[in-house]
C-alpha cells in the first residue's frame, strides 16, 4: 500500500473543484459536530450543576413581610433532611439576574423582587419537594419551590434531538463527500484510462494502480478539509465576538469550551483518510472490469 | 510457452474476428505474424499479451491457463510480456527516459538499477540526446525507439510486437530486429506481426499467416535464426537486466 509509482500527470487529476466541495463539507460536518458536542457538554454542566439544586422564591410584595418569611423559610429549610445549604441571593446577584432580559440600570428599586433562596442538595435520598413546599406554606405562604427537574428534563430531551441530528448531518454529510469522491477518482480514471490501461498491461498490480491514486487523493482531502477548517475557524471567530459583544448573558454559551474545538482537528485527518481510501475503493472496483 | 487451442474470439456480440485458431510457440521461438488488415493479427497479439479473454477455446501462457487463471495471477505474467505496440502507446506527460523506465519501476528495480538500464538502452538505441524529451516532441521513427526499449528494458521471456519497423530507416530497422533476435537468443519467445514483406524475408523463420480469423499457415516449432550479420551488439550489462520482473 505503501509502495508508489508515479505514471499519472502531475497536474490534477481529480477536477479542480473537488478541494472545494471537500472543504464544504468538512465545513459543514464541522459545524454540526460542534453543535451536537456543544449541546451535549452543555446538557451535562447543566444537569451537573441543577440536579443538586432547587430555588425557593419568596414573592410576596411587602418588603418587611417578605423578609420574615425569608427567614422562616430559611429556618424550615436548616432542619429540613437532604439539604446541604440555604442561602438567600443578594440583590445585587438578583439584579444580576434580571439585567439581560430587563436591561442594564433599569432595574430600579421600586420594582417588586422576589426573594430568592438558594438551595444545596446533599447527596443521599432525593429531597421530596412536594412535602418540601408544602412545609415551607405553612410558615412562609409565599413560598415557590421551583425543583428545575421538570423543565431540565424537557430541555435534556431537545437537546438530545438536536444532538441526534447533528450526528444524522454528519453521517449524511460524509456520505455525501464519499459519493462525490467516487465520481471524481471515476472522472479521473476515465480521463487517464489510457495511462492506466498501459500500466496495468505492463504488470502493474491493482494495487499499485490504486496506489497512484490514492496518495494524490489523500493530499487533496488534506487540502479541502483545512480550507474549510479554516473557514469554520473563521465563523467561530465571527460567533466570538457577537457573544462578547451580547455579554455572554442574554443567550447561552455559544461557543463550546475549548477541548469540543480541539476535537475539531481529527476532521483533515478523517477527511484525508476518508478520501483516499475512498479513492481507493473506486479504483480497485474499476479495476475489476479490465481483464 | 504459448499454446492456443480452439480459440475463438469476438468483440460484444459482434462476429467471430478469430476463428478456430490453434497453434503452439515453443520456448524460444521467433515468429512473424502476417495477415491483411482486418485478418485478426492484433485482435491475437491482445489474446497473447492479456488484454483480452478468448470468447471459447483454452489460451496456455507460461503454463497458465488463461481462460481459467484468476485475475491476480496475471500482473506477474503480463511483467514477463514484453509488447511493441503500432502507435506505440507511449505516456504522453513522462519523458522517453521516463517511459522505459516504468517496466522496471513496476517489476521493482532500484533507481540505481533503473538508472543503468535504461541509460545504456537508450543510447543504444541512438536516443542518447532525447532522454529527457516528452514524447510530442519525439518523431514518429524515435517514439517507435522508445516504445521498443520499453518492451525490452526487463527482457520479458515473451516479446510481442506490431509493425515494430514501420516508422524507421532500414538501417534502424536492421539494428532493431537485431535486438530481436538477441532477446531471442537469450531465450525470448518472439512474436513480430507485420506487412514489412522486406523484414519478413530477412530472416528464415517461422510464419503464422491468418486469413478472416483463420490461422492458415502452422509454424513448424523452434527455428531460431542464426545466419545474420553479427551488426550491433547489446549492451554489456543488458543480460543483467533479467529477471527483474520475474515474481
Amino acid at each position: 500500500m505503501l509502495r508508489q509509482i508515479r505514471f499519472l500527470p502531475s497536474e490534477n487529476i481529480h477536477g479542480r473543484l473537488l478541494p472545494w466541495v471537500i472543504a464544504v463539507m468538512v465545513f459543514l460536518a464541522g459545524l454540526a459536530m460542534l453543535i451536537a458536542l456543544g449541546l451535549q457538554m452543555t446538557a451535562r454542566t447543566w444537569h451537573q450543576g441543577l440536579a443538586q439544586s432547587l430555588t425557593v422564591q419568596v414573592i410576596n410584595a411587602d418588603k418587611a413581610a417578605r423578609d420574615r418569611e425569608v427567614a422562616a423559610a430559611l429556618a424550615e429549610l436548616h432542619k429540613t433532611p437532604g439539604i446541604a445549604a440555604a442561602a438567600e441571593e443578594t440583590s445585587d446577584q438578583v439584579v444580576a439576574l434580571l439585567e439581560p432580559w430587563l436591561g442594564k440600570g433599569n432595574v430600579g428599586p421600586d420594582l417588586p423582587i422576589p426573594a430568592l433562596i438558594d438551595v444545596k442538595l446533599a447527596d443521599g435520598p432525593p429531597v421530596d419537594v412536594t412535602a418540601l413546599g408544602a412545609a415551607l406554606a405553612k410558615v412562609a405562604p409565599s413560598a415557590r419551590v421551583d425543583a428545575h427537574e421538570r423543565w431540565l428534563a424537557d430541555l435534556l430531551v431537545l437537546m438530545r434531538i438536536v444532538q441526534w441530528i447533528g450526528g444524522v448531518i454528519v453521517g449524511l454529510v460524509g456520505l455525501a463527500t464519499v459519493a462525490i469522491i467516487i465520481f471524481a477518482t471515476r472522472a479521473g480514471l476515465a480521463t487517464h484510462r489510457e495511462t492506466v490501461e498501459i500500466v496495468h498491461m505492463m504488470g502493474a498490480k491493482d494495487s499499485t494502480i490504486a496506489g497512484a491514486f490514492q496518495w494524490r487523493f489523500l493530499w487533496v482531502g488534506v487540502k479541502g478539509a483545512i480550507i474549510g477548517l479554516a473557514a469554520l475557524a473563521a465563523g467561530i471567530g465571527v460567533v466570538h465576538v457577537i457573544n462578547q459583544r451580547l455579554e455572554g448573558a442574554l443567550l447561552p454559551q455559544l461557543l463550546p469550551p475549548p477541548e469540543v474545538l480541539a476535537s475539531l482537528l481529527v476532521l483533515p485527518v478523517v477527511a484525508g483518510l476518508l478520501t483516499m481510501l475512498t479513492a481507493r475503493f473506486a479504483v480497485m472496483r474499476a479495476l475489476a472490469d479490465m481483464n | 510457452m504459448i499454446r492456443f487451442d480452439n480459440v475463438g474470439m469476438r468483440y460484444g456480440s459482434g462476429d467471430e474476428v478469430l476463428r478456430d485458431v490453434s497453434f503452439e510457440l515453443l520456448r524460444g521461438s521467433f515468429h512473424f505474424l502476417t495477415g491483411r488488415s482486418g485478418a485478426g493479427k492484433s485482435s491475437l497479439l491482445k489474446l497473447m499479451y492479456l488484454s483480452e479473454r478468448p470468447s471459447r477455446g483454452l489460451i496456455s501462457m507460461m503454463g497458465v491457463d488463461i481462460v481459467t487463471a484468476k485475475r491476480k495471477a496475471l500482473p506477474r505474467l503480463r511483467r514477463n510480456i514484453g509488447v511493441v505496440f503500432q502507435d506505440y502507446r507511449l505516456l504522453d506527460h513522462l519523458s522517453a527516459y521516463d517511459n522505459v523506465a516504468l517496466p522496471l519501476r513496476i517489476g521493482g528495480a532500484t533507481r540505481a538499477e533503473v538508472r543503468d538500464y535504461v541509460e545504456e538502452l537508450l543510447v543504444w538505441v541512438g536516443l542518447k540526446d532525447r532522454m529527457k524529451s516528452l514524447p510530442s516532441t519525439l518523431s514518429g521513427g524515435e517514439k517507435q525507439r522508445v516504445a521498443i526499449a520499453r518492451a525490452v528494458i526487463n527482457r520479458p521471456t515473451v516479446l510481442l510486437a506490431d509493425e515494430p519497423t514501420g516508422n524507421v530507416d532500414d538501417e534502424m530497422a536492421a539494428r532493431l530486429l537485431r535486438l530481436f533476435i538477441e532477446l531471442n537468443r537469450l531465450g525470448t519467445t518472439t512474436v513480430i506481426a507485420t506487412h514489412d514483406m522486406g523484414l519478413v524475408d530477412s530472416i528464415e523463420v517461422p510464419r503464422l499467416h491468418l486469413e478472416a480469423g483463420k490461422l492458415v499457415q502452422l509454424p513448424p516449432g523452434i527455428d531460431p535464426p542464426n545466419d545474420l550479420p553479427n551488426a550491433l551488439r547489446l549492451p554489456e550489462a543488458f543480460p543483467q537486466a533479467v529477471g527483474l520482473a520475474r515474481d
